[in-house]
C-alpha cells in the first residue's frame, strides 16, 4: 500500500460491502452493465456505448453510477474476482442489487452516497473502506 | 428434546398472510453466463442449503436431455449438468424459463416476492400486480434460501410512484417490436417506475417485449400506462422510434437465420406463428426458443407439428442468446424480432442483427 502523504480529503460514505481497498480512480459516468459490458476474463469494458470501452477495471477503483442489465451480473463480479481481473474497491452513485450481491460475494470492497464524489477525478488515488464508509482522497 | 418455536411479529403477520405469497425467481443457470466459478459457487451452496419458498430458475445454456441437433463440447454439457443437479439439490422447481409468469406462478396480487431475470421482475411489478425490487442473480437465490427480501423501493408504495413520463407520439403504436423499442429507450432514460402515456395497454406479447427491453438498456423495475405523474416528462417521436431501431439493427443484407423466442414464447405466441407459417417452408435455419411446458402444450394442441412441418426447430429449456447453439450456427447475420436478444447477441455472440417485426420475419423467411 502506497504511503498517504498528501491527504487531500476524507469523504464520508455509506459502506456496503465490508473490507479495504485502494487504486486509481476509473470514472464511468454511464451506468455499467456487467454482463455483455465488461470481459471477465480480462477485465476490460467491451460495451462500445460506454465512456471507458477498451480500458481495464482491474486493480482500479471503479466508480460509475450504478449498474443495469442483465441480472446475472452479479456473476461476472464474482468471475472477475477468481480471474484476479477485479477492480479493488467500487464507488457508486446509489448502487444497486447487482452491484451490492456481486461485491459481497466476490468481497470486494463497495460504498455509495460518497459526500464529495464530485471531487474525485480519473486518476485520483483512492482508498476506500468499505466497512466503516469512507473514501481518503490523496 | 422438543423446543418451542417462537416467531417474530413480522413473521406471525407472514404466516397470516398480510404479505402475499412469497416467491422467488432465480436467474444464472446457463453456463455461458456464470462459468465455471459460477457453477463451482453452486455446487457448494447447495450443500448445505434448501429453498424455503417456490421457487423457479432462468433457461439453461444447453439442455443435457436434448441435444440431438447440435455438436456440443463434452465439457460445457457436464458443467451445464453440475448446475442443474446443484439447482435441484437446492430444491427449486425445474421450470427452467426467462417467463415464469406463464404457467410457474401465480401468486395473489399485491404479493412480495424477489424475483431476478429483469424482464420477469419488470413483468411482475408492472403487469401482475406483485411487488419485487430487480433482484441479482444472487439476492434472488439469497431470498429463495431465507424467505425474505429487504423492504426497500418497489415493495414500498412511495417509491412505485413514477418519477418520469415517457409521452407517444406515435398513430396507431402497436405490435411487439415498437413496444420492444420503446423499452429500449426508456430503460436508458429512468432509473425509477416510469409512466407511459397516449399508448393502448399492452397485449402479453406487447408486454414482454417492452419488460425485457427496458430489462436490457437499464435499471428500472417498473412502468404504469396512462398514469398522471408529478415530475419530469419527456416525448417518443417516430424519429427516437427509428434511431432507436437503427442502433439495434445493423443493415439490411439478408440474414442467415432466425432466432424466436426472447422472452420464451407462450401457447399465443406459437398459435400464432403456426397460423402463418402453415403448409409453408422456411428458406434459411429458424430456431424457436421457449419452456417445455409450453412446447408439450403447443403439441397437444397440434401446433408444433405445423411449425416443425415448415422446417423450423423448437429448443426447449434453453436461452435463446447465451447459449453456444449460437455459435455453433456459424452465421453472420441472425435475425430476431427481440430487441433484447439484438441487444445481447451483438456484444457476445460477434453476429450482426437484422431486426424485423415478428410478421414480416415470417413472411419473408418462409414461403
Amino acid at each position: 500500500m502506497r504511503v498517504v502523504n498528501d491527504l487531500r480529503g476524507v469523504f464520508r460514505a455509506r459502506g456496503l460491502v465490508n473490507s479495504i481497498g485502494w487504486g486509481e480512480a476509473l470514472i464511468s459516468p454511464s451506468p455499467i452493465s456487467f454482463l455483455g459490458g465488461v470481459n471477465p476474463g480480462d477485465g476490460r469494458i467491451i460495451d462500445k456505448s460506454n465512456e471507458l470501452y477498451g480500458m481495464s477495471i482491474y486493480k482500479k477503483v471503479l466508480i460509475f453510477p450504478h449498474s443495469i442489465g442483465s441480472s446475472v451480473g452479479a456473476y461476472v463480479i464474482y468471475k472477475l474476482k477468481k480471474n484476479d481481473k477485479a477492480p479493488s474497491a467500487i464507488i457508486n452513485r446509489m448502487s444497486d442489487m447487482i452491484t451490492v450481491s456481486g461485491c459481497a460475494l466476490a468481497k470486494i470492497p463497495l460504498v455509495d452516497m460518497v459526500d464529495g464524489l464530485s471531487l474525485i477525478k480519473e486518476g485520483d488515488y483512492l482508498i476506500v473502506n468499505g466497512s466503516q464508509g469512507f473514501v481518503i482522497l490523496s | 428434546m422438543v423446543r418451542d418455536l417462537y416467531l417474530t411479529n413480522y413473521e406471525e403477520r407472514a404466516l397470516e398472510g398480510e404479505y402475499g405469497e412469497a416467491s422467488a425467481h432465480i436467474s444464472g443457470v446457463s453456463y455461458s453466463t456464470i462459468g465455471e466459478h459460477g457453477r463451482e459457487f453452486l455446487e457448494s451452496y447447495s450443500l448445505n442449503a434448501k429453498v424455503s419458498i417456490p421457487t423457479t430458475v432462468n433457461p439453461l445454456g444447453i439442455d443435457p436431455t436434448d441435444t440431438s441437433d447440435f455438436i456440443i463440447d463434452e465439457k460445457y454439457l457436464s458443467e451445464q449438468m453440475k448446475i442443474i443437479q446443484s439447482y435441484r439439490k437446492l430444491g427449486v422447481t425445474d421450470s427452467f424459463t426467462c417467463t415464469p409468469y406463464e404457467g410457474f406462478h401465480s401468486q395473489v396480487k399485491g404479493s412480495h416476492v424477489s424475483w431476478a431475470e429483469s424482464s420477469a421482475s419488470i413483468y411482475a411489478n408492472s403487469i401482475l400486480d406483485l411487488r419485487t425490487n430487480r433482484e441479482s442473480a444472487l439476492s434472488a437465490l439469497a431470498s429463495a434460501i431465507t424467505g425474505k427480501t429487504p423492504c426497500s423501493e418497489l415493495h414500498i408504495d412511495e417509491y412505485r410512484k413514477p418519477s418520469l413520463s415517457i409521452d407517444v407520439n406515435i398513430d396507431e403504436f402497436s405490435g411487439s417490436m415498437k413496444f420492444g423499442l420503446l423499452g429500449y429507450f426508456a430503460g436508458k432514460m429512468a432509473r425509477g417506475p416510469i409512466a407511459f402515456q397516449g399508448i393502448k395497454s399492452p397485449i402479453s406479447s406487447e408486454a414482454k417485449a417492452l419488460c425485457a427491453s427496458i430489462g436490457a438498456s437499464g435499471a428500472s423495475g417498473m412502468f404504469l400506462i396512462n398514469e398522471e405523474v408529478d415530475g419530469e416528462s419527456i416525448r417518443f417521436d417516430k424519429s427516437d422510434l427509428i434511431k432507436t431501431y437503427d442502433g439495434l439493427n445493423d443493415g439490411k443484407e439478408e440474414e442467415d437465420a432466425i432466432i424466436l423466442g426472447c422472452p420464451h414464447l407462450n401457447i399465443q405466441e406459437i398459435h400464432e406463428i403456426s397460423d402463418i407459417v402453415e403448409g409453408k417452408k422456411f428458406n434459411k435455419r429458424c430456431l424457436i426458443f421457449c419452456s417445455r411446458r409450453a412446447y408439450e402444450e403447443a403439441k397437444r394442441k397440434g401446433y408444433t407439428k405445423k411449425i416443425e412441418g415448415a422446417g423450423a426447430k423448437f429448443i426447449c429449456n434453453t436461452c435463446a442468446v447465451f447459449t453456444p447453439i449460437i455459435s455453433h450456427l456459424e452465421v453472420d447475420i441472425i435475425a430476431t424480432n427481440s430487441c433484447k436478444a439484438a441487444h445481447y447477441l451483438k456484444r457476445t455472440q460477434n453476429v450482426k442483427i437484422s431486426l424485423k417485426d415478428t410478421h414480416d420475419l415470417l413472411i419473408e423467411g418462409c414461403k
